[in-house]
């Protein structure tokens, strides 16, 4: 059965990427056996970065704890499989630098631990919020969609706001990506009770599963379950990209349009990853913390591409090998989606928990134009969904008009500009700048008053 | 890519560790797929737009047609040459030759000319677009107005006697071009025939023809004049490709209409029909394809609108009380020397650009 509702959309701009979905197939996942190392970032998540408590040479249990909070907004980390710290360094993960534990995982364990089969439905009368935000806490659990923020502090919104919907991100606009396909697929059940203990914890009233009318077999999975409660709906969005950012999905699915410098909360929304609501389903009904994903590997040089479920802290090289290797040339390996993921050369950059998809481009599907002259056409403006005029801040930055650029602020840095630019102008790039030109100079002016 | 490799070797790496070559690597920041589309395919797709009545005009005038517009295109692409070689190396130039922004400019600009113009007429004209209208500026993308209009406003002012004798288009029976009637000693554009003798004048040289196949398909001017219908299949065309937007095009043609059926109607003895506006003086050449240049154009749907509008207003303005026939050159040049102050007036509000309380709470 599908869900009689009118397919909703974002209003402003939007582009319709190839979306190279089927590369995949989305209905099922395989499991990776064991690795024999694992490097773990502690600085996987927003925030403070984990603080250790293990030493290296010490041997650890599967699902021990490595590394607590260290504040507020930060997480626990934990290892998915028995073995021993080999060294714990400071790495350059994806561009950003931090401590990373490295362990010799013991050969011959048990398989690390993959999706309980059933899920029985949580007992929501005996739990209290706190109770369930301490599991997250415990369990480690961050925004699985990519930007990794601490589950429990987006579950605590300012004091000023209430939340009375929850939003569930299933759109995956990104081309390539099938991993939340694929796990609303395989367990709906998990989604969707993930989904109550989040309404649970904000007493919201009414909890919204949305996802592009391009996962109609998820949909049905979803609607068949979601059935069954009566403040639980799934709702279909056309898909477009950026479909799945926060602002733009709001507005598609509420018509509610979150001011620009404010939290969905503050229109009485919270927005999170359906893998998220999985993982809390179990850090709250198995004491599970967050060990493992599911990780979507594709693009045009992998043999076999796949979705994977893989432990937190396997290296790519050993996915790649999973999925058959390479069978063309890698011009570019990429950690998340082609629109808004981050390149690396080193095959053996760890999956993390934001980690959706690892994507092994080819030099044909890989965007290498040159530069040309803007011809002020537009199309960047057109395609914006902050309806930002890119071409303009780009000007602005290259003449050095950095006062001008106050605008860029509310980029989301989704890339839709510089794919739809015939002249090929890095123009999310030349935003990214005028963010950071901005800030630092509003920085240095509050500091000097 | 340097700093990439300065960062690694700053970082404690474990032996083992496999990198692929950077050197073959594309390491950037997202993102990384981009739409199959680049300035050569918007280019030629205007081209493409423009070919029913550039055919339509050599069938009409014959072979002298095929040569205005070879020379104009010839011109132009040797003049954009000529001057993108004082800043650039062969190889750079001559690839912004082929570009196809010259020769869409070409094509125009023999669109824009009398099938018996003189081969210098085109040389001038080509040498003032690229020169004056594009290269003095810095090139493709840097230009205020639009070249094209640059050189034609030239030719015009310049040379008024060879840039308004023209030719009709009766290829079937050329004696029948009533606009030969209406002045025997040389033919005259149905708008230089207008502000001649006004509009009931006109209407009764007219009377013994067939007013729409006329204007459809057979009209003496310049090349571009020769088919309304066939400019529209292009005009047409270009919306389909979301090569240009229909807010300039519509709002300029609307305008238009509005301000010359107004008139019509205070005074219809003196002024035209609406409609005989909106099919003469290359209107719609101008704006379908000069009005829509994205370079001297406003980015904004709404800045567009305005431009699209003032367009108008300017036109009509000159045809019914300028002393020139027709102002949609003038028209087009005016605003887009005013396109930088339009972007400014109307720049779009940012999504969630508004207060708390009109958020829907």
């Amino acid at each position: 059965m599908m869900p009689a509702v009118k397919k909703v959309t974002f209003s402003k701009g939007g582009i319709h990427p190839p979306e190279r979905k089927e590369l995949v197939d989305s209905s099922r996942y395989s499991v990776l056996p064991n690795p024999q190392e694992l490097l773990i970032p502690l600085n996987q998540h927003l925030g403070a970065p984990s603080k250790v408590v293990v030493e290296a040479r010490a041997e650890v249990q599967a699902l021990q704890k490595i590394a607590e909070p260290a504040g507020f907004v930060s997480v626990s980390v934990h290892t998915p499989l028995a073995g021993k710290i080999k060294s714990i360094s400071r790495r350059d993960l994806l561009g950003s630098l931090g401590e990373a534990v490295q362990i010799t995982v013991t050969p011959d364990q048990p398989p690390f631990m993959d999706f309980n089969a059933d899920s029985p439905a949580p007992d929501l009368e005996h739990l209290s919020s706190e109770d369930i935000l301490a599991c997250c806490i415990e369990a480690g659990l961050v925004g699985m969609g990519g930007a990794a923020f601490p589950t429990h502090v987006k579950l605590t919104p300012p004091k000023e706001t209430r939340v009375e919907t929850v939003i569930l991100n299933g759109a995956e606009c990104e081309p390539y990506l099938t991993a939340d396909d694929c796990l609303m697929q395989n367990f709906p059940h998990k989604v969707a009770y993930g989904l109550l203990l989040m309404l649970k914890v904000l007493s919201a009233k009414k909890g919204i599963i949305a996802l592009e009318d391009n996962k109609s077999t998820a949909a049905k999975k979803l609607a068949a379950v979601v059935a069954d409660f009566p403040n639980l709906s799934v709702v279909l969005a056309k898909t477009k990209y950026p479909q799945g950012a926060e602002k733009q999905l709001v507005h598609a699915v509420l018509n509610r349009i979150i001011p620009l410098g404010k939290l969905p909360a503050h229109v009485g929304v919270l927005v999170q990853n359906v893998a998220t609501a999985a993982a809390l389903y179990e850090a709250v009904q198995f004491k599970l913390p967050l060990i493992r994903r599911i990780v979507t590997v594709s693009g045009g040089a992998v043999a076999k591409p796949q979705n994977v479920l893989a432990p937190i802290g396997v290296s790519g090289k050993e996915l790649l090998e999973f999925c058959g290797g390479a069978k063309k040339e890698i011009a570019a390996i990429v950690y998340g989606g082609p629109m808004m993921g981050k390149s690396t050369h080193r095959i053996e950059t760890p999956v993390t928990k934001g980690t959706s998809g690892i994507l092994y481009l080819t030099a044909e599907e890989v965007h290498t134009y040159e530069e040309r002259e803007c011809l002020r056409c537009g199309n960047c403006h057109r395609v914006c969904p902050m309806g930002l005029v890119p071409n303009e801040v780009m000007n602005y930055m290259k003449y050095g008009l950095y006062d001008k650029v106050e605008d860029a602020l509310a980029c989301i840095e989704c890339g839709t500009c510089v794919y739809a630019c015939p002249a090929h102008k890095r123009l999310t790039q030349w935003c990214r700048l005028a963010k950071y030109e901005w800030r630092r100079r509003e920085a240095k002016k509050q500091g000097k008053e | 890519m340097a700093e990439e490799t300065r960062i690694s070797t700053a970082v404690e790496m474990p032996p083992n560790q496999i990198d692929l070559p950077i050197e073959n690597m594309r390491l950037q920041s997202s993102p990384y797929i981009a739409a199959e589309t680049s300035i050569p395919k918007v280019m030629y797709n205007v081209v493409i737009a423009l070919l029913p009545v550039t055919l339509w005009s050599f069938w009409a005038f014959g072979l002298r047609a095929v040569g205005v517009m070879a020379s104009s295109i010839l011109f132009m692409l040797a003049f954009e040459y000529f001057f993108a070689r004082f800043r650039h190396p062969h190889q750079e130039a001559w690839r912004q030759t082929l570009d196809g922004s010259a020769l869409v400019s070409g094509v125009l600009l023999g669109l824009n000319l009398g099938p018996t113009s003189p081969w210098w007429i085109m040389m001038v004209g080509a040498l003032i677009a690229m020169g004056l209208g594009k290269h003095a500026y810095g090139g493709l993308g840097r230009n205020p107005f639009n070249p094209v209009l640059v050189g034609r406003v030239f030719l015009l002012i310049s040379f008024p006697a060879q840039m308004t004798s023209w030719k009709a288009a009766s290829w079937l029976n050329r004696d029948a071009d009533p606009l030969l009637n209406l002045d025997a000693v040389t033919s005259a554009t149905p708008l230089g025939a207008l502000k001649e003798g006004g509009w009931s004048k006109f209407l009764d040289a007219f009377s013994q023809t067939d007013l729409w196949n006329y204007i459809l398909f057979n009209k003496g001017g310049c090349l571009g004049d020769v088919s309304l219908f066939m400019l529209l299949l292009g005009g047409l065309y270009l919306l389909g490709r979301k090569i240009i937007t229909w807010q300039i095009p519509l709002s300029y043609v609307a305008v238009v209409a509005l301000i010359t059926g107004v008139m019509h109607l205070v005074d219809p003895a003196h002024y035209a029909s609406p409609l005989f506006h909106l099919a003469t003086g290359s209107l719609m050449l101008g704006a379908f394809f000069m009005a829509t240049d994205m370079v001297t154009s406003p980015v904004s749907r709404s800045g567009q609108l305005v431009f699209g509008a003032g367009c108008g207003v300017l036109t009509a303005a000159i045809r019914l009380w300028g002393s020139f026939p027709e102002g949609v050159s003038f028209a087009i040049l005016i605003m887009n020397g005013l396109t930088p102050l339009i972007d400014k007036w109307t720049k779009p509000a940012l999504f969630g650009a508004v207060k708390m309380k009109e958020a829907k709470l």
